[in-house]
């Protein structure tokens, strides 16, 4: 056993809260200060509630030698037993991601005052920003479900906020509800898995259930219920994720500014259904069939967003549909029992995918938002900083040593064969092939051939080139954490997980021959890109065969069709034929029938004298003959 | 022929249908008002037949009871019939309908 | 004087006291006395937290059994607490927004809040029983004199429609007060003495069905439960915004307050066989009213059919019969109050500008007016059930109660659970169609929050938060009157 931390237990819970409250303390600010502190506070202040809590959170990695559970006070205590609390669990995974998210997040919110200068909502776009930060960290640090889950709806708000941020578009404001609707519906899942959790352990603490789940024998119906609940989380992570059904959120999600695409829609948000199935994997290993579904859904996803992403002319819609399938890539890892691979390639994705974001932003801004990439071409010359940057961001997504992409990616693959599974190694085969050509397209139909467009492009100015320099480098050494033991690594991260997660550990061994052909395979796939597109004149694939790609399979078609139409049709009939119809109908109805009634009655009313005389006449008689009768 | 109290009872009776009838068919209000007075003589005819039959007095008695409080409604009869002649010009009582629903 | 065993009379009779005072000033002073009065009587409403079982007892009509009991534990007192916030920020609202008649206006609210006070605090049947039909006249009124266009129609759907299921609980009310007499011979209308001797003696399952469907239609009607709601949209259509706001804050938790208090304890073997089939119907009710409201183009309309999909859980709650969900289901009915009373408020404020309830005539608010705009997402997020907002405390312990029933199968509680998807969808594209897009007509020239509306906004959104983030000083005295209610239920109900 190692020796505890050399740091006091207060000092890791003022750094904790510092972390989380920071930015949420700073979310409350910009949006109306910026009127008063001048745009370039706001950009350096805002930052700074990220990059301290970095800071902060690189104390906490650096001092913390064991798991800790730092408990603040109780949420939602009912009968004095607390159900649940604001409590962190401070381990390597959840120190690992926070790293990721602050530091990331800092990066991007220096890019951001460069991005976004000018825009009215400069201050707003800094609140959601922090907002956001504050949200993924609640998610990633906190013990209790519940409070997991303020986090997973909180990024979910920030979502919808940051994608339909410039709201004067109809159609921003519509990518916005949808994704958030979209990732709804993954929290419903989230949300049956609680009570499900609740109802088999009585606890909503992740350490707690975990302890459970390690300590005794299950009965028949508790795992049940964690069958259910694993379901429910699948659904969970599959929405927040972008996976197969719940993806057609996030190429939507490009409406919004770029820097909250890096940010939420490559780097951290997704990611949050990845870390979720790593942190809860006691609970996965015990339903291997859900473990099943995960790798199959990741492999499926991973393949068919790359084939969509071939045909694709907006440079972010490409990398939106990169970021689904690298997702897959790191659901099916995790499917497949080997977490830390997943999690490598999660942290060297957050690194690349954020400068290609990043890196594709800097192209628009100089460009002024043109996004078609049809438009666009020759600009290394015009732009050479992020041309180089982004060069080394794709060479790091195709999987060229030894760039981190490689190493993370190899990892992943690895896993994949090892799996013995047919459908899922020419998956992910087949994905890494595709992949490393649509990028060498991006790649080469932005950065060479004629300038295809109409204004001028400028480089971008210093805060975003710098960022962009920074990732770059991150991309190039990131897979050094995790260096391979074939290559003569130390396998880092392997060792720092090894405490908290279950691996499958690779039996095969790591031919030579095999990452030849990986690495064959990349550079086969980039040489064609380069040589398909570099003297391309502004019209790909014009057959209409491949419509079906370029509209992604028809998915959105698919479900408006069947859901979302029939959902409007079942309002309608309710509304007009049960609302309207028939219970209001009944109750006009009885009205109008009392109605009636009394004009009918109304007729006995003569108001002749004599027409009462009879009646008072007629009433006797029948009155006499009754007492006669009744005698 | 012996009379019983049977015969006079008859004749009470049908002056009282003749009455009853008379007043339920009648329009002129006063027709009404004699065909009422035809059926309350029935009725007190009646009265001192059975003052006969039980032998005392008293039916004689309850007769000129009866006889003053109908000429007393007799009056007030008259009375509301003689304001309804100047309200509506006729004292037919199909015209009298205000309280039609 | 001792003033706290006179507490509960003054909470009852202030309300009526200030309708009777307002009556007699100017038209002119009206509105300011009665915003003056609201807020003593919130002042004295606060005076009384953290006092518990609280009793008053006084006759009506002894030989009959007939009582003024009153009693104060939490489950009336947050509702009173509420009812007198709402009531003044309804009258601070009407203040020179309601222009004609305004005397009568404020009086009619003062005994609107004393009828729901009374039926609150009740501890009779028969005291409960005429102020719950009370209720109706003031509002009947309201909405008949400063209503919208259809307002007749919709006033006297609402009167009547209530009426029929009140005079359903007097039948199912006097049989169980004959039945005490036959039983003890002794005439007794008084809640605790009805509900120990039946506990004793259970009723009959069949009279005790007939005995709570009675009472429950009648509470059914006024929560409002599918199919009985229809009434609900015409009524919060056509009221007069603060009147909106009071019916929806605090009127309509009268029926699940009834449900919870009376007609449950009373007849709990009834409630728990008929606990599945009203399940189905509150889940049927959380999921039409959901997709009703995305429908509506009526802004009013929208959200009174949320209502309806709001109720419906509660009464998913309470019928789920587990002490959790009971939590859940008391605290959303809280909740309910404040956001749906602050989207009324919302609405109304433009509304009152425009006159006008269709959302396809406003649009990019969120640049016009902003500071409306961020209210308004903030408000739809607590209706959302966004975590860190009330609606998120009260919906997830109903759900998670609901999914420990022993009488509810917990199938139903997860078609409930899609509610919270639904409800994304109809209140994102209210804020949609409000706030986002293009401008519309009537989106020119609205005015945005002042000084006055913030007074309204702040202590709600300060409340959203505070419940959401720190529920415990809500929950606790919740949930000990929560233990005794249902710890009065037989065992196998627990």
């Amino acid at each position: 056993m190692e020796a505890s931390s050399s740091i006091s237990i207060e000092m890791i819970h003022w750094l904790a809260a510092l972390v989380v409250l920071l930015p949420l303390f700073g979310s409350t600010i910009w949006f109306w200060a910026k009127k008063y502190l001048g745009e370039k506070w706001v950009g350096v202040l805002g930052t700074a509630s990220v990059a301290i809590p970095f800071i902060a959170v690189c104390v906490l990695f650096f001092e913390l030698n064991e798991p800790i559970l730092v408990n603040f006070f109780s949420w939602i205590t009912i009968d004095g037993k607390s159900l649940v609390d604001f409590s962190f669990r401070l381990d390597p995974l959840s120190l690992m991601l926070g790293l990721i998210v602050t530091g990331v997040g800092s990066l991007i919110h220096i890019y951001s005052s460069g991005y976004m200068h000018g825009d009215e909502g400069f201050g707003r776009f800094f609140s959601y920003l922090n907002l956001f930060v504050f949200s993924m960290m609640m998610l990633i640090w906190s013990d209790s479900l519940p409070a997991i889950f303020l986090g997973w709806e909180g990024v979910g708000l920030c979502s919808y906020l940051l994608i339909s941020f410039w709201f004067k578009e109809e159609a921003n404001a519509s990518a916005g509800k949808k994704a958030f609707i979209v990732n709804r519906i993954g929290d419903f899942g989230f949300l049956i898995a609680m009570f499900c959790l609740y109802k088999a352990f009585g606890q909503l603490s992740v350490q707690e259930i975990l302890a459970a789940l390690k300590s005794s024998s299950l009965s028949p119906e508790q795992l049940e219920l964690t069958s259910w609940a694993c379901l429910g989380l699948v659904l969970g992570a599959a929405g927040k994720s972008a996976q197969i059904p719940l993806f057609v959120w996030l190429p939507d999600a490009m409406a919004g500014p770029t820097p909250v695409s890096a940010l939420i829609h490559a780097a951290t948000m997704v990611t949050a259904g990845v870390y979720l199935a790593c942190r809860l994997q006691p609970l996965f290993i015990l339903n291997a069939g859900s473990l099943e579904i995960l790798a199959y859904i990741g492999a499926a996803t991973a393949f068919f967003a790359a084939t969509v992403a071939v045909f694709q002319n907006d440079i972010k819609k490409v990398l939106a549909y990169s970021t689904i399938s690298q997702l897959g890539y790191m659901f099916m890892a995790v499917g497949l029992m080997a977490p830390t691979a997943a999690y490598f390639h999660l942290i060297t994705h957050a690194f690349f995918k954020a400068l290609l974001f990043l890196g594709a932003g800097s192209v628009i801004h100089g460009l002024h938002h043109e996004q078609d990439m049809t438009k666009m071409g020759g600009l290394r010359k015009k732009m050479p900083i992020t041309f180089w940057t982004m060069t080394i961001g794709v060479l790091a997504i195709a999987g060229i040593p030894p760039l981190s992409g490689f190493v993370s990616k190899d990892a992943v693959m690895s896993v994949a064969k090892d799996s013995d599974r047919a459908l899922i190694i020419f998956f992910a085969f087949a994905t890494s092939f595709l992949t490393a050509f649509y990028m060498g397209r991006l790649w080469v139909m932005t950065f060479f051939g004629k300038f295809r467009g109409h204004h001028e492009a400028h480089e971008s100015p210093a805060p975003m080139t710098f960022v962009l320099i920074v990732l770059a480098g991150l991309s190039v050494v990131g897979g050094l954490i995790n260096w391979p033991h074939f290559l003569g690594g130390g396998e880092w991260l392997g060792h720092y997980f090894s405490k908290v997660v279950t691996e499958n550990v690779s039996t095969s061994e790591h031919g030579l021959g095999i990452l030849i052909f990986k690495v064959g395979m990349a550079v086969v796939a980039l040489g064609l890109a380069f040589w398909k597109y570099r003297n391309f004149e502004g019209k790909d694939f014009k057959s209409s065969a491949f419509e079906i790609f370029r509209k992604k399979y028809y998915v959105d078609e698919i479900y408006d069709f069947v859901f979302v139409r029939n959902l409007r049709r079942l309002g309608e009939f309710q509304w007009k034929i049960v609302d309207q119809g028939i219970i209001d109908g009944l109750l006009n109805g009885s009205a109008r029938w009392a109605q009636n009634v009394g004009e009918r009655l109304r007729r006995l009313q003569t108001g002749q004298t004599q027409t009462y005389l009879l009646l008072m006449w007629l009433g006797l008689i029948v009155l006499l003959v009754g007492t006669w009768k009744g005698r | 022929m012996s009379f019983s109290i049977a015969h006079i009872l008859f004749i009470c009776f049908g002056l009282f249908v003749l009455g009853a009838s008379g007043f339920l068919i009648r329009k002129n209000a006063i027709s009404m008002l004699i065909c009422l007075e035809l059926m309350l003589n029935a009725v007190n005819i009646s009265l001192v037949a059975f003052g006969r039959m039980h032998g005392n007095e008293s039916g004689h008695a309850l007769y000129f009871l009866v006889i003053t409080v109908a000429a007393c409604e007799t009056a007030i009869a008259l009375a509301i019939i003689l304001n309804l002649f100047r309200l509506r010009r006729s004292i037919r009582l199909d015209d009298a309908t205000v309280l039609k629903g | 004087m001792d003033l706290t065993s006179k507490y509960l009379l003054i909470l009852l009779l202030l309300p009526f006291i200030s309708a009777a005072l307002i009556a007699m000033v100017s038209n002119s002073a009206a509105s300011l006395v009665s915003i003056g009065l609201a807020g003593l009587f919130f002042l004295v409403c606060l005076a009384g937290w953290g006092i518990e079982g609280l009793e008053y007892q006084a006759d009506w009509f002894k030989p009959m059994g007939l009582t003024y009991n009153m009693r104060l534990d939490s489950y009336s007192y947050f509702l009173i607490l509420l009812s007198g916030l709402l009531t003044l920020l309804c009258l601070f609202y009407s203040h020179k927004v309601v222009q004609k008649k305004v005397k009568a206006y404020h009086a009619l609210f003062h005994a609107l809040q004393g009828t729901v006070v009374a039926s609150l605090l009740s501890n009779d049947l028969f005291f409960f029983y005429v102020f719950f039909e009370a209720m109706l006249i003031p509002m009947y009124f309201l909405i008949g004199i400063w209503g919208g266009k259809n307002r007749l129609y919709a006033t006297t759907k609402f009167f009547l429609f209530t009426l029929a299921g009140s005079l359903l609980m007097l039948v199912g009310l006097i049989s169980t007060y004959v039945l005490y007499f036959s039983k003890t011979g002794e005439w007794s209308a008084s809640f605790d003495v009805l509900r120990i001797y039946f506990a004793e003696n259970p009723i009959p399952i069949e009279m005790q069905l007939f005995m709570f469907i009675s009472f429950f239609l009648a509470f059914a009607i006024k929560v409002p439960l599918f199919p009985f709601h229809t009434w609900l949209p015409d009524a919060h259509t056509e009221a007069p915004t603060a009147g909106s706001v009071i019916l929806a804050g605090v009127l309509l938790k009268i029926g699940t307050y009834g449900l919870m208090r009376f007609a449950i304890p009373l007849f709990p073997d009834a409630a728990a066989q008929l606990s599945t089939s009203i399940c189905i119907l509150s889940v049927v009710g959380i999921i039409a009213g959901a997709l009703v409201a995305w429908r509506q183009t009526d802004m009013k309309k929208l959200i009174a059919y949320s209502s309806v999909s709001h109720l419906g859980f509660v009464m998913l709650g309470i019928f789920s019969l587990t002490s959790l969900s009971w939590n859940g289901a008391y605290l959303q009915m809280i909740n309910h109050g404040i956001s749906t009373g602050a989207l009324f408020f919302l609405i109304g404020f433009i509304y009152d500008q425009k006159h006008s309830r269709d959302i396809e005539t406003f649009g990019r608010l969120a640049k016009v007016i902003p500071l409306f705009s961020l209210v308004f997402v903030v408000v739809s997020l607590s209706s959302v059930a966004l975590p860190g907002t009330n609606g998120f405390v009260g919906e997830f312990l109903i759900l998670l109660g609901g999914f420990q029933s022993q009488v509810v199968s917990s199938s139903w509680i997860v078609v409930a659970s899609t509610g919270v998807i639904l409800s994304a969808i109809y209140m994102l594209h209210l804020v949609q169609k409000l706030c986002y897009g293009e401008e519309g007509i009537n989106s020119k020239g609205l005015k945005d929050l002042g000084i006055r509306e913030f007074a309204i906004y702040v202590p709600l959104i300060l409340l959203i938060f505070a419940i959401g983030f720190f529920p415990s000083w809500l929950l606790e005295p919740v949930s000990k009157t929560t233990q005794t209610i249902l710890g009065s239920l037989p065992t196998y109900l627990r």
